[in-house]
């Protein structure tokens, strides 16, 4: 019978244990998914109504403008948008920190209307949020019922996503909803070489989506897991020490690879512009703590009891919401965090550091998640000890049953409440979240500059103009010459000179007729950048304005704007999904073979290797994959025909060993496989698993992942 | 033959034993079957678990997929343009002109923003916005018609009230540092 062994409740192993059959209930994920999106239609019904209006904070109007001349641009002109000429009277697309163009979510904005696709990206950032959690707080060993807690917490109880979501802060929603996937494939990659592919992948997600907060933030918790994790899994295996930082350089690499189509234009955009921002910026702690309301005080207690317990995941997120709680309270000191952060060179333009408050809710979720799995576990455990059995798993099967859903629905009851409580008090700050202000009404016509305005700037694309009033996060040079009346667009500077005609005119390129007496100057309604260049003459800048310089004689000028780094980085991007692609394949093939290894083998309840379930079937969060026992692997000839097709059949003969053999007896567990990435088929003699282990701290701690008893109730 | 010995016997009863083979070993957690039946009816509850999910998708996101798109902007007519006569798109313009009148010069006399240049633009903007907001529910618009007005009058040059067309340049961006 497979169990966890009875252990003194207050230790908890970093590694999950904490199993029970009720988290089966949670484990599937397209319900959880119909639950999470029916408490966001519960909570913010503004997010599903009035599907095409933007909201009423001018922030939101700048963003959709984004979204608007980068859809328009692929869908009527065919073109990258790596040049903006809507905004600012021309400035850079897709180099630019907020757009979000490379956004994985794109397709939501090419299939939908703009307005539309704003509202699910929202719903959809909210539901990634969940489900992050949820899996991030189940790879912390906490059930599904206390994961599911954890995710709400975030989800919704978060004090800042009413504020982001009001403001049409989109890309911080996106980017903080995927912020616990990439930790979640960072502790899963720790062991599993595959997550650590997944999680750079879900990183350059965040970095293209216009994460100019997301990311760096992403990067810090990155890096206070790693270290927090290599200290405390020093103890535990020869250079248990360098796992995190060989899962974290490996989704950090891959995450380089990835963001490279944003990245290296990125890179270019800010070394030649940059941000000042001179306040200094401090809050007191009293003002972060003014963040969480009265409803927050549950979540509070729990989080801040989870510690007591000296589960280690506890104290993890207890030290990671007490971390970042500093660092929200920002430039207090020289030796303040966020001071210290302040020096590094992607941190230095960063501001409002209260925005840690996020980070802060994150690990307090997960924290309280772990205390809430101990409550749970407590009435098992007691039962067990009144039946005088040492583990759980040695329960009479109905009893264990019972007594598991018996500690699962009592928790449920007793904090189902305040969690409820919780989600109550979210309703009204989600209530400044509502869709109503007016959609832009398109109208045809060539392409033109409108004086504009930022605050409505959602208008001016629809009607295919530029809007030269204008903000922007990083200041860019803006020339003062942009006019709002031109009767056309693209003019000679002296009109006695020469004359100009519109050819074409797209995002990128502009085709022009001039007809020059004399070398003479011709001027675009636009701003210059040197990215710029012409087929005639030279590309030069007229007090800022693009301008070319062409020679006497008629021609056909043909001006395109080039963003080299761009075109290199999506190469390599492209590279880097292609390569991606075939990981990805190579697994879904492997796991499509084992599937069918089932299929082909007789029934077997308790035999062969570990099948699973495929493909497109979502899954539970991969708990770390119980070993299968000597006995499994060497339990007959239809096993090892089974393994064989399911290409994980290179089995090393001589080191199979028996259930009486040697290596079995001294707690080795054998597993074969073709490829160090098979999952928990890898080839690997496991070190060995004594019934107990040493924590750092010198308690007695059971085994990680007992081993599997075979039982016939 | 007997009953316990019929193969749909026999089946049902290896399904049975997977199934509660599976539920029992599940203090070990959310476990994977071992057999083609756990398969088969785990494959089976996910797809329950995904109907449920696309109608409650169906339910709460198909009135939003399916909010129609509002009419563009009219065709000009030998009569109107943006839908509106030019009588009227003069008329808003010359409240868009007064209001904006009116903003720069109480910057000026109040010294907005210690006469930082862009930020009195920008404040333009803002009174503008709120201006537009009004004109268009008065005269029963929409918003982007206000707009496409304001940018004929200032490309015909159209008089304000003080007599001058305004201004089609901006003040160039330059963000406040503190």
């Amino acid at each position: 019978m497979s169990g966890a062994r009875w252990q003194p409740p207050l230790v908890s192993p970093i590694e999950p244990n904490g199993h029970r059959w009720t988290d089966w209930l949670f484990s599937f994920f397209w319900l959880r998914l119909a639950f999470f999106l029916s408490v966001v239609h519960e909570r913010i019904p503004g997010l599903f109504a009035n599907g095409r209006h933007p909201l009423e904070y001018m922030d939101d109007h700048a963003f959709f403008s984004f979204d608007a001349s980068n859809t328009l641009t692929v869908q009527r002109y065919h073109q990258l948008p790596a040049w903006n000429p809507y905004w600012c009277g021309g400035t850079v697309g897709i180099a630019g920190p907020e757009d979000n163009f490379f956004g994985a979510d794109i397709l939501l904005r090419l299939l939908f209307d703009v307005g539309i696709a704003r509202h699910m990206l929202a719903i959809v950032g909210l539901l990634l949020a969940a489900e992050g959690t949820y899996r991030l707080a189940r790879s912390m060993g906490s059930s599904g019922l206390a994961s599911t807690g954890a995710a709400l917490i975030y989800m919704i109880n978060s004090t800042v996503y009413p504020l982001w979501l009001g403001n049409g802060f989109l890309n911080f929603v996106l980017g903080f909803g995927l912020l616990p996937w990439v930790l979640w494939c960072f502790i899963q990659g720790i062991e599993r070489p595959g997550y650590r592919y997944l999680g750079g992948f879900f990183f350059a997600w965040i970095f293209v989506h216009a994460g100019t907060y997301p990311a760096p933030y992403t990067l810090l918790t990155i890096g206070f897991l790693t270290i927090s994790l290599a200290i405390l899994m020093r103890n535990e295996g020869e250079r248990a020490w360098a796992k995190p930082f060989v899962s974290a350089i490996v989704l950090g690499a891959v995450f380089l690879v990835l963001a490279q189509a944003k990245f290296l234009p990125l890179v270019m955009f800010l070394k030649q512009f940059s941000r000042t921002w001179l306040p200094i910026e401090q809050l007191p702690a009293g003002t972060i703590l003014g963040v969480f309301s009265a409803a927050h005080v549950p979540l509070l207690i729990l989080a801040g009891l989870a510690p007591l317990t000296r589960d280690r995941w506890a104290v993890v997120c207890a030290l990671g919401a007490g971390l970042f709680f500093v660092v929200s309270m920002g430039d207090f000191d020289p030796l303040s965090p966020y001071h210290l952060l302040k020096q590094l060179p992607l941190f230095k333009q960063l501001r409002t550091p209260e925005r840690h408050v996020i980070l802060v809710l994150l690990f307090l979720a997960c924290g309280a998640a772990r205390f809430v799995t101990v409550l749970e576990d407590t009435v098992a455990r007691f039962v067990s000890w009144l039946f005088g059995v040492d583990s759980v798993g040695e329960l009479p099967a109905p009893i264990r049953v019972t007594s598991v859903l018996a500690g699962t629905l009592a928790v449920a009851l007793a904090i189902g409440p305040r969690y409820t409580q919780m989600l109550k008090d979210a309703t009204t700050q989600f209530a400044s979240v509502a869709f109503t202000f007016e959609p832009p009404r398109h109208m045809g016509g060539e392409f033109r500059q409108h004086r504009g305005n930022r605050r409505d700037g959602h208008i001016f694309p629809a009607i295919n103009a530029g809007s030269i009033a204008c903000i922007t996060g990083i200041p860019v040079t803006q020339s003062r010459l942009l006019r709002g009346d031109l009767a056309q667009e693209e003019y000679p500077l002296d009109p006695a000179l020469a004359t100009v005609r519109r050819v074409r005119w797209t995002p990128n390129e502009i085709e022009l007729d001039v007809q020059a007496r004399r070398a003479t100057r011709v001027l675009i309604n636009q701003n210059h950048h040197k990215y710029w260049r012409s087929s005639v003459g030279a590309v030069v800048s007229h007090q800022g304005l693009l301008a070319i310089d062409v020679p006497a004689g008629r021609h056909r000028v043909r001006l395109r704007y080039v963003d080299r780094p761009m075109q290199i980085g999506i190469a390599i991007s492209l590279l880097g999904l292609a390569w991606l692609s075939v990981v990805a394949a190579a697994y879904a093939r492997r796991r499509w073979r084992k599937l069918r290894a089932t299929f082909a083998s007789p029934a077997s309840p308790s035999g062969g290797k570990p099948p699973l379930v495929a493909v497109a079937v979502a899954e539970e969060p991969k708990e770390p994959e119980e070993p299968p026992s000597p006995t499994d692997v060497a339990s007959g000839p239809d096993q090892v025909s089974a393994v064989d097709d399911a290409d994980v059949a290179v089995i090393d003969e001589p080191r199979i060993e028996s259930a009486g053999s040697p290596a079995a007896e001294q707690g080795e567990t054998i597993v074969a496989s073709r490829d160090e990435e098979a999952d928990s088929e890898s080839i690997a003699v496991e070190p060995p698993r004594s019934p107990s282990a040493e924590t750092p701290s010198g308690e007695t701690t059971p085994p990680a992942t007992p081993p599997r008893e075979d039982h016939d109730e | 033959m007997t009953l316990a010995a019929h193969p749909v016997v026999v089946r049902s009863r290896a399904i049975l034993a997977s199934l509660w083979a599976h539920a029992d070993r599940s203090w070990g957690a959310a476990e994977k079957p071992r057999s083609r039946a756990g398969v088969v009816l785990l494959l089976a509850a996910q797809v329950v678990a995904l109907v449920v999910f696309y109608r409650q998708a169906k339910q709460t996101l198909g009135p939003l997929i399916r909010t129609p798109a509002l009419p563009p902007i009219p065709a000009t007519t030998s009569m109107t343009r943006f839908g509106m006569t030019e009588t009227v798109r003069r008329e808003i313009f010359r409240e868009l002109a007064e209001s904006e009148i009116a903003e720069r010069q109480r910057a000026i006399s109040q010294n907005t923003w210690n006469g930082h240049a862009w930020s009195r633009f920008d404040d333009l903007g803002y009174v503008q916005r709120a201006r537009g907001r009004e004109l268009a529910l008065r005269y029963s618009v929409s918003l982007t018609q206000v707009y496409l007005v304001l940018d004929e009058g200032i490309r015909e040059r159209w008089p304000g009230p003080d007599g001058q067309p305004l201004s089609a340049l901006v003040e160039p961006l330059q963000l406040r540092t503190e």
